[in-house]
């Protein structure tokens, strides 16, 4: 170059290639900030997928909720509009919200891929429920001034057609107005978030002492290791390791057997009973009935707890065997168990989703599976049945109007002063088909799980009619 | 005895720069006059046989891309007949740069990557168009790169005179002059548009004068590193000097990102040009030094800009209401009835006046303005959930969202995000999401290209001012658009500029079209030996000994 002025090649060039490299850590940062390449960071994949699900979902029409007879639980007439529940109360707790700010839960939740993936018709797929929509709506009302729940399932196949609950006794749960501020700014989310435990779905998540229904367990337990003979001469209350239990209102029952213990609900004789068995007599047939034990359902997860901390702690041995202590259920399981009891001690998991079809073809339907647990064993099983067939009819479900019943009620008192938790644990056999119901309120009022029957009774009615149903809609669907 | 001293400097300085200016005139004609020599001479070789040849292929393969681009992006996007009708001027303009290239016998492999830059940025600008289905828009972009060819081709002579025959230090003053007016100008007569006086608006017409400004950085630091007649030692501090200049300028004007681009134009022509590198390390240095003290001297003013209450803000709090209770409810709450905390104020105008004398609120106010944008711009990189994100955040979240949804050849119709601004300093999105990120690298490759083309092909030449200039405009065409692009990508802050032949903008166009036909024009080979300009040697002569008689400065080659 001239005049003694050179333009430095070796200087130029390593600018070059400082500029070149920093190209190459651009490059590099498109790659990895856009998430192309999968597993580089699971936070960017994560991102990627939620943005690219909330981009379909725009376009998308939700997929609908059907019932088991094709009747719409939801249904939309928008791409990227939540599907409508058309009785939002009644099935709330099952379906759960669609919010764009709060996200989603319940069927939405778990199948969301499935109702928001478009497929070549932009609409996603449809979930027939084995739910029967006009039982849902019938057990919902029952709830009408209770926080609680209705359980019902088919004691053969585990087909669960109606699963009602209300978290609050006077706020029903409208998941279709769930962000929708009113006048002075304020959403019903906040308002289901200020009631504590609101967004349990009491059938399926609200684990509480069952009370005298646990004396199923017990007294399958005493058949199981012989001592169903057992007979106690009951005054009205035991004292164990230092300390009374009584029974229901200080009643004193006198002479009992095993039968007319169940029939009467008689603490002191299964307390007694509890101790003759030990705890792992208990432990064990607790858990041939899933009690301590996560049992995975195709819309949730059942969980169930049973402690004998201090295996010599007579009390609390006692104390459990009747339906107090250490022990909380949820109320589907309270219907699994005495499903398992009307079938023959087979215990057969319940599920809620019967098929998923998009664009036409069916995507998910749910396998055959053999029980998750044979319990007791057929033979023991029919004296159990036979026992409780005999609390059924002194609770008055009359054969001949009910079908074959078996049945046990439970009061949990609970010194928190919450309330009693009541149940009602049945189940009716109407010859071709058997069902299981669980009733569960919590009530303040100091009634019983006896006061239950009549709405039991309401429910085996619309199960008799259901039933009727089933022959003639089994031959149209083929 | 000092005071005399400095007189007679300053007088024979000024004597000096005086005869400079008298002799420019001859410099101006011989220029011209070589120039249309050299063109001509140019002319007759390339009108041969092979190079006819030649040239109607490139024209053909000019003209084939544009109609297959056209065709194309119609059939995805639908505006076919848009397409043509805009393609058409820029098929034309392409043969106009292709044709120059062959008049300079220049390098074809850096007017293919302009060419194909070019079609890339038209199409997009159409795509982004064509949902308003308003066309106006595509016609502007034609408009500015006919008018940015034109400039191209008016600017060559004139950037040849000032880099080969003018006297450098006469060029540097000239330039710096010019720059420093046209900030002034911007100062005065400029409106605050997003922040910045960048826009000098006449009528419905803006200019985006700092994008002159920055050519003129180049030219005057091309003339200052190149000036043999200076020790290196001073060159480097007349560059220092110029680039304070630009530095108080920009800073005044809040374009910072143009700013940016000739600090960086600054290292890069000293490190080629400065014979030791440790004179320009020393002063990038304490540039840095210089900045960090301007960072915190900023950062102070920011404190005590918004720490001190306003008039009006006490007006404001005497206003509150309170309930029976006595609870105060703030004067100010969002429509969900919720009280709004204190923020600051995103614009200068949402400022409350502060109640300190007027030179304090400019200065003050100013560094304060300065460091709340440095501040937000490092923000939206570092934390941008922490802003609003229907705020100040809603850009960059918009532009997380585009990048997240991009795949290797583009992002789905249905994923589309609507980034603000996306037509200009967001264009790099843009790409990602029409040719994805194959088509993106494949840009940048195009890019880094350019830059190596132009700088091997400028080193091999004789002329070092020139070289310097090419080398500066390379840098304002390749580095400020993978800055452009860098800072869209959310790499590093947001600065504001426009991506080359991608962007929308017509001053930004203009500029490029004149720096790329000056770098084009600087990659000429030199003509065979057997053919050679008309001289214009006798007046040549003529004109040297009348200058020597006067002491003037002639250039030599």
């Amino acid at each position: 170059m001239e005049n003694g002025i050179k333009l430095n090649k070796r200087k130029i060039s390593l600018l070059v290639a400082l500029f070149g490299g920093f190209c190459f850590v651009f490059v590099c940062f498109i790659i990895f900030s856009t998430g192309v390449l999968k597993g580089i960071s699971t936070e960017i994949d994560e991102e990627r997928g939620k943005l690219i699900s909330v981009e379909i979902e725009k376009n998308t029409y939700e997929g609908a909720i059907i019932d088991r007879w094709g009747m719409a639980i939801t249904s939309t007439t928008q791409p990227g509009l939540r599907a409508e529940a058309a009785d939002p109360e009644c099935f709330s707790a099952l379906i759960g919200y669609n919010s764009p700010i709060y996200g989603k839960s319940g069927l939405r939740s778990k199948y969301y891929s499935y109702l928001f993936n478009g497929g070549k018709d932009d609409r996603g797929a449809v979930l027939r429920l084995t739910i029967d929509a006009e039982l849902q709506k019938k057990c919902y009302d029952l709830l009408d001034g209770y926080v609680g729940s209705v359980s019902v399932m088919n004691a053969r196949t585990g087909e669960i057609l109606a699963l009602a609950a209300r978290s609050d006794a006077e706020v029903g749960y409208d998941v279709n107005r769930i962000d929708i501020a009113d006048e002075n700014g304020k959403r019903p989310f906040d308002t289901y978030n200020s009631i504590n435990a609101f967004w349990y779905n009491r059938a399926v998540m609200a684990q509480d002492p069952p009370g005298s229904t646990f004396k199923i367990v017990t007294a399958a337990s005493m058949i199981e290791n012989g001592i169903a003979d057992y007979t106690f001469e009951d005054e009205g209350y035991i004292e164990i390791s230092g300390a009374k239990i009584w029974n229901y209102d200080k009643n004193v029952y006198g002479w009992c057997d095993l039968e007319k213990a169940l029939n009467r609900s008689v603490n002191t004789y299964f307390a007694s009973a509890g101790i003759k068995l030990g705890s792992r007599a208990l432990l064990d047939t607790a858990e041939k009935y899933l009690i301590g034990q996560t049992v995975d359902l195709d819309f949730a997860q059942l969980s169930s707890k049973i402690d004998f901390s201090g295996l010599n702690n007579s009390y609390v041995i006692a104390s459990t065997a009747y339906g107090q202590g250490r022990l909380v259920l949820t109320p589907l399981q309270l219907c699994m168990i005495i499903q398992s009891v009307m079938n023959d001690g087979k215990m057969i998991r319940p599920y809620v989703v019967a098929q998923i079809t998009d664009d036409g073809k069916t995507v998910y339907a749910p396998a055959a599976e053999a029980p998750i647990s044979e319990t007791i064993g057929p033979e023991n099983n029919a004296v159990l049945k036979e026992l409780l067939h005999s609390n059924g009819e002194y609770y008055g479900f009359d054969e001949y109007d009910y079908g074959y019943v078996i049945a046990k009620t439970g009061t949990a008192e609970v010194n928190y002063g919450a309330g009693n938790h009541v149940y009602l644990a049945l189940a009716a056999d109407f010859g071709d088909n058997a069902y299981a119901v669980c009733i569960d309120h919590t009530d303040v009022s100091g009634a019983t799980g006896y006061g239950l029957a009549g709405d039991a009774k309401t429910i085996l009615n619309a199960l008799r009619d259901f039933n009727d149903l089933i022959p003639a809609a089994q031959s149209e669907m083929g | 005895m000092a005071d005399g001293t400095f007189k007679t400097v300053v007088k024979s300085t000024a004597r000096s720069l005086l005869s400079d200016v008298k002799n420019e005139k001859y410099n101006l004609r011989r220029a011209f006059q070589d120039f249309g020599s050299d063109i001509a001479a140019r002319s007759h070789t390339v009108i041969s046989r092979e190079n006819i040849r030649g040239l109607l292929i490139d024209f053909l393969a000019v003209v084939l891309i544009g109609l297959v681009v056209s065709l194309l992006c119609s059939l995805k996007e639908g505006g076919m007949d848009l397409y043509l009708s805009v393609m058409l001027p820029f098929i034309i303009i392409c043969l106009f740069q292709f044709g120059v290239t062959a008049l300079y016998d220049s390098s074809v492999r850096y007017a293919t990557l302009t060419v194909i830059l070019i079609f890339l940025g038209a199409s997009l600008q159409i795509m982004l168009m064509l949902p308003a289905e308003d066309a106006s828009g595509a016609y502007k972009l034609a408009i500015f790169a006919g008018v940015g060819t034109v400039a191209g081709l008016i600017g060559v002579p004139l950037l040849n005179y000032v880099f080969n025959y003018m006297n450098k230090r006469l060029a540097a003053l000239l330039t710096l002059g010019g720059a420093a007016f046209l900030y002034l100008l911007l100062l005065v007569a400029a409106p605050n548009i997003s922040g910045t006086k960048a826009w000098l608006v006449i009528g419905s017409v803006s200019f985006q004068l700092t994008e002159v400004t920055k050519v003129l950085a180049v030219v005057t630091f091309a003339c200052i590193y190149t000036d043999s007649s200076i020790v290196p030692f001073r060159r480097l501090l007349y560059a220092v000097a110029a680039l304070a200049m630009h530095g108080i300028g920009l800073i005044l004007v809040n374009e910072l990102g143009t700013l940016v681009v000739i600090c960086i134009i600054f290292v890069v022509l000293g490190a080629a040009f400065l014979p030791s590198a440790k004179g320009l390390i020393a002063v990038v240095l304490a540039g840095l030094l210089c900045v960090a003290a301007l960072v915190g001297f900023s950062y102070q003013c920011y404190r005590i800009w918004y720490a001190e209450p306003s008039a009006e803000q006490t007006v404001q709090e005497t206003e509150t209401e309170t309930t029976v209770e006595g609870e105060v409810i703030a004067a100010e709450t969002n429509a969900e009835g919720e009280p709004v905390a204190a923020t600051e104020p995103a614009t200068e105008a949402a400022r409350p006046a502060k109640t300190h004398g007027r030179l304090y609120n400019k200065v003050v106010g100013k560094a304060a303005d300065v460091f709340y944008k440095i501040r937000t711009r490092l923000i939206l990189v570092i934390a941008p959930e922490s802003l609003d994100e229907y705020g100040e955040g809603y850009q960059a979240k918009m532009a997380r969202k585009a990048m997240l949804v991009t795949g290797w050849l583009g992002t789905s119709e249905e994923y589309e995000q609507n980034v603000p601004v996306i037509e200009s300093d967001y264009i790099f999105l843009y790409v990602l999401m029409k040719i994805g990120i194959i088509g993106a690298f494949i840009v940048l490759a195009m890019l880094i290209a350019m830059m190596m083309e132009t700088v091997i092909k400028v080193s091999v030449g004789g002329k070092v001012t020139e070289a310097a200039a090419a080398i500066g405009f390379i840098c304002c065409i390749v580095v400020q658009s993978i800055i452009t692009a860098a800072s869209s990508a959310g790499l590093i802050p947001t600065v504001g500029l426009t991506f080359a032949f991608l962007s929308d903008g017509g001053s930004a166009t203009v500029m490029n079209y004149i720096m790329t036909y000056f770098i084009l024009f600087a990659m000429r080979k030199k003509l065979p030996s057997n053919v050679s300009p008309r001289p214009a040697a006798a007046e040549t002569e003529q004109r040297q000994g009348r200058a020597a008689s006067r002491g003037a400065v002639w250039r030599t080659e």
